[in-house]
């Protein structure tokens, strides 16, 4: 490959191939693969639900349109099985625009009719999911939350995605081997899968056709490259990858295939440990020239003129069950990739250990100290280990945990968590107690709440979301046994389906080694603000009761001394020891809970304090609360503080933020620190890294007086408000190639791509005073 | 005690990861301040003893690179009562514990057995000076300076540059520290800034009082002739 590929050549291709995608603003591919479906759906009907959909999906693998561009090294694409629709990227996104529904048909609305795609045409797919069972069982589900969900007590969706497939035994055999293994087994999950797994075969004979065409008319130059390409397509399906070069292009080409399988909506899907994955077909290629392929790779993530396919995670370096340092040189020349490139997507995690060398440290500071260019999420394995082992993760298995979507720890190949299957506003169960089960936001009667007192407000609270959870939880598994229907026989190949013989998403049969539902926890800080706030008030005034949900329910209006009294008292992020308490005993409580409560399979809800963005939609269908913030507003982020909050600085968030139970948090959370560049100076981005590791890495995550179970996740933004602004009103210069990437949540993102209200999201919530590291 | 601001800094104020407090009220009025928010003895809040105890033992876990507590102001030493208190109790807790000081209190030897640090100021080497600016003499801070250097303790040196007050005669500084026994005795100039500023709530008095390039190095390159240690932090 060194004799065809000079030095730059990749990388020079890599970034037209970019370039090319990003210049592509029509996303129909997902469409035809639902037509093809619907007009194949007859041929199969009388095969089995598994079988049938392995065969639509080889219906769709032979005729999706296929192309191969000039700058492409590597066939396939993950184009076409995606819309756009993501929310946070699409420009008319709006916070007031939650609809308390997962609509599975709201996708045809994003695809706009043409004279190739006209109406008539988009019409009778639209009609034809209509009608199918999975969308009739999930408007049932929703029907019958629909108060619930309307405001977001509680919220439920389908998930697809958010697993991360393990390919290594694809790459290392090839398919022919997988499908000889799934010959040997009877019942109709293993035909499924012989089928689907043909797939491969079938996109494989389509791309050499077109380089076979290719050759034809092309320069000498490209003869060569397409020849080599040829001849690894013609060797990987039979007897796997025998370098890296193939083992890039074989993982490639399943992730298309994996993604088709489940257009329009395959969001989230990890990589998982990349560096692990792609070191044993090295061989002797060096950092440079591994560092060149990969930005192929990367590039395949990004989807059309915003990079629609979000939330795919690419993970580096760890420690093994022995504690012992996983980084390779592949870890370093995936980074190298990721710096030159600078893409919005796939995002870029790091998992840290006590043993994790200096070097990787080094190399990260260019990341977190350079205007514009992506930063990793941070993952403490030393902590993640005994929170996975403690929730009945074989510890053979821990290292291979990786992340799916923003921050949900999973076992790759193994553990379909159902991440984002059910979301709880805690501040909107505590306007239920508070106001008799009325929004406080529309006066509409939600649900059913029983009287209460102040005094006795927390076991109020636990009582009334008790009630909340068992309405959630039976909600969410309606989502799920919807979802069920739609089968997904090539993914489950590599989640485990082969040894269990069920689909991964089976509501009967578990088709996983591991396998729970997700829950995202909303409003923590607030909950905890608002609790200590109504003890405050009640000493002040023992027989308020009246007038705080006065001031509640007209917002404070008139009410501005009682405002400033409730904003007045002490608040989570600062290190008081009372607030602290209080945050960490609704976190253990909630958590308790929410891990009480089983899914389909019957196996524990998993509590995950993130929110995705979510914690402004949410906010905005919650009245005012206790703790003085207003109606409407955003809540604090995942389990941070609320914004402007924290005022004393970085070092009492962080011994706040120290005090939680993060043993409980086994599904995940998040937790975001906006950081002003100043405080870190050094000769070097080197140097720079290093800082960043001892004053902000170590005591967070290596902390020796921390008991318990340390923090596991931190994603972070290096700058400033002024710099963010400054980047928005004068992008041609801030941002000279249009991408500026920051972080939101657990992914990142072309800040220039965000909706309007996201960028002021993401401004705000940079909060620098609460992290602060002067005084 | 009376605080008016705290938060953890990184060795600027002590070795290390600290918590610093901001004590409320100041002796001196020098006019280019940057916490002018806290030279009154009101500003800010109170804290009980025990308060800012358990605060700083539930932080011990930040203080790592040999961090601790840092008490500065205001002036730290005004509260003396309170300060006491609060020492005992960081040293029965083995908390590194550094205070930032004008050097103006005659007691500082009583105190000096429970601090680890000592960061003193020294405006001006002339007497004069020294109180047409501050607005108190400086005898005591001398005091302070002499016997520490003749103890031969260690202490740290912090001498504001501003132009228009201090910045010439850098010869005249060194030549009086070098009068006594440095060798525990680090130095380090502050070149003015403007960052308290806009906290000024009266008319902001200096003018112009940046220093160029030229004066620092100066100032260094004398120091080190004198066989003055310099230190950044």
């Amino acid at each position: 490959m060194e004799k065809i590929y000079k030095a730059g050549k990749l990388t020079q291709m890599a970034k037209e191939l970019f370039k090319e995608e990003r210049r592509i603003n029509r996303l129909d591919g997902w469409f035809l693969a639902k037509e093809t479906e619907m007009l194949c759906e007859d041929k199969y009907k009388d095969c089995s639900p598994q079988v049938k959909k392995a065969y639509l999906l080889n219906e769709v693998l032979k005729t999706i349109p296929l192309s191969l561009s000039d700058n492409a090294v590597f066939v396939g694409v993950q184009r076409d099985a995606f819309a756009k629709s993501y929310a946070l990227i699409n420009p008319s996104f709006t916070v007031e625009g939650f609809s308390g529904y997962c609509d599975p048909m709201a996708i045809y609305n994003d695809i706009e009719p043409n004279q190739e795609f006209t109406k008539e045409r988009i019409s009778a797919v639209r009609n034809f999911t209509a009608k199918s069972d999975m969308v009739n069982i999930l408007q049932k589900t929703y029907s019958s939350v629909e108060n619930y969900t309307k405001e977001v007590v509680f919220f439920v969706e389908q998930v697809t995605g958010h697993v991360i497939p393990d390919f290594r035994q694809a790459l290392k055999y090839g398919i022919d081997a997988l499908i000889e293994n799934a010959k040997s087994k009877d019942g109709e999950f293993y035909r499924g899968a012989e089928i689907a797994l043909n797939g491969v075969k079938i996109l494989i004979d389509r791309y050499l056709e077109i380089i076979k065409a290719q050759k034809l008319t092309a320069q000498t130059e490209r003869v060569i490259e397409l020849e080599y390409l040829e001849k690894s397509l013609k060797n990987i399906y039979a007897n796997g990858a025998k370098n890296l070069y193939e083992a890039i292009q074989l993982y490639i080409l399943l992730w298309q295939i994996m993604c088709l399988e489940q257009a329009p909506n395959p969001y989230a899907f990890s990589v998982g440990n990349a560096d692990r994955i792609f070191e044993p077909f090295r061989g002797d290629l060096s950092r440079q020239q591994v560092s060149e392929l990969f930005k192929h790779f990367l590039v395949f993530f990004n989807i059309g003129d915003r990079s629609w396919a979000i939330s795919q995670n690419v993970l580096i370096s760890g420690r093994d069950e022995n504690g012992n340092d996983l980084t390779n040189l592949t870890s370093y020349a995936i980074l190298d990739a990721y710096f030159d490139m600078n893409l919005p997507q796939p995002i870029l995690s790091v998992k840290l250990h006590k043993k994790t060398p200096e070097k990787l440290y080094k190399e990260l500071g260019r990341f977190f100290f350079s205007a514009g260019v992506l930063t990793p999420s941070l993952f403490n394995d030393d902590a993640l280990f005994t929170v996975l082992e403690n929730n009945g993760v074989a510890i053979e298995d821990i290292p291979d945990y990786s992340v799916a979507g923003c921050q949900e720890p999973l076992i790759m190949g193994k553990d379909n968590g159902n991440t984002t299957n059910t979301w709880l506003s805690l501040p909107k169960v505590l306007e239920m107690v508070l106001f008799g089960g009325e929004s406080a936001i529309t006066g509409e009667k939600l649900m059913q709440v029983d009287g209460y007192d102040l005094k006795t407000i927390r076991q109020d609270f636990y009582k009334t979301l008790d009630k909340v959870l068992d309405e959630m939880t039976k909600a969410g598994n309606g989502a799920s046994i919807a979802l069920s229907q739609l089968k997904v026989p090539f993914l489950s190949c590599f989640m485990g389906g082969l040894e269990y013989g069920a689909d991964m998403r089976d509501t009967v049969k578990q088709g996983t080694k591991y396998n729970g539902s997700g829950c995202l926890v909303h409003g923590l800080t607030v909950l905890v603000d608002s609790f200590i706030a109504i003890d405050k008030f009640i000493e002040k005034y023992p027989d308020g009761k009246q007038m705080l949900l006065d001031a509640l329910k007209n917002n404070f209006v008139g009410y501005e001394d009682l405002r400033e009294f409730l904003l007045a008292q002490p608040k989570f992020g600062n290190n008081i020891k009372e607030v602290d308490e209080e945050a960490r005993e609704i976190a253990l409580r909630v958590s308790d809970m929410i891990s009480s409560k089983k899914n389909y399979l019957g196996n524990p809800f998993r509590p995950d304090f993130s929110s995705p963005s979510t914690h402004l939609t949410y906010g905005y269908w919650v009245g005012a609360t206790p703790d003085g913030r207003k109606a409407r507003e955003m809540f604090g982020y995942g389990v941070d503080p609320l914004f402007g909050e924290a005022s004393n600085g970085l070092g009492f968030r962080i011994l706040s933020n120290m005090k939680l139970p993060f043993e409980k948090f086994n599904g995940g959370y998040a937790s975001h620190l906006g950081i002003d560049p100043k405080y870190f100076v050094g000769d070097d981005l080197e140097e720079k890294g290093v800082k960043f590791y001892q004053n902000i890495v170590k005591p967070l995550f290596f902390n020796p007086l921390k008991q318990g179970v340390s923090p596991f996740y931190l994603y972070v933004n290096v700058t400033t408000p002024e710099t963010l602004r400054k980047v928005l009103a004068n992008p041609e210069k801030y941002a000279p190639s249009g991408v500026y990437i920051m972080r939101i949540h657990g992914t990142f993102v072309n800040f220039l791509d965000l909706s309007p209200q996201i960028q002021q999201d993401i401004i705000k919530r940079l909060d620098l005073r609460s992290t602060s590291i002067e005084c | 005690m009376r605080i008016f601001s705290k938060g953890f800094n990184f060795s600027q104020d002590g070795p290390g990861n600290r918590l610093v407090y901001h004590l409320s009220g100041c002796n001196m009025r020098c006019p280019w301040c940057s916490n002018p928010e806290g030279m009154e003895k009101q500003a800010g809040k109170d804290y009980s003893v025990q308060q800012i105890v358990e605060e700083c033992v539930s932080a011990k876990p930040l203080f790592f690179s040999g961090g601790g507590v840092t008490f500065t102001g205001g002036e730290a030493t005004l509260q003396k009562t309170e300060l006491f208190e609060v020492l005992k109790e960081l040293k029965n807790n083995d908390i590194h514990v550094a205070i930032e000081t004008n050097g103006t209190a005659k007691y500082l030897s009583e105190l000096e057995e429970y601090i680890d640090y000592i960061i003193m100021d020294f405006k001006h080497y002339d007497d004069k000076e020294h109180l047409k600016w501050t607005g108190v003499p400086i005898d005591t801070v001398k005091e302070n300076y002499e016997r520490r250097c003749n103890l031969g303790r260690a202490q740290h040196i912090r001498i504001p540059l501003i132009n228009g007050v201090n910045a010439k005669n850098p010869e005249k500084f060194a030549e009086y520290f070098a009068k006594f026994d440095t060798k525990n005795t680090v130095f380090e100039f502050l070149p003015y800034h403007e960052y308290g500023k806009d906290k000024w709530k009266t008319p902001y008095q200096i003018k112009n009082g940046f220093v160029d390039k030229k004066t620092i190095d100066e100032f260094n390159k004398i120091f080190k002739e004198n066989n003055l240690v310099l230190v950044k932090t």
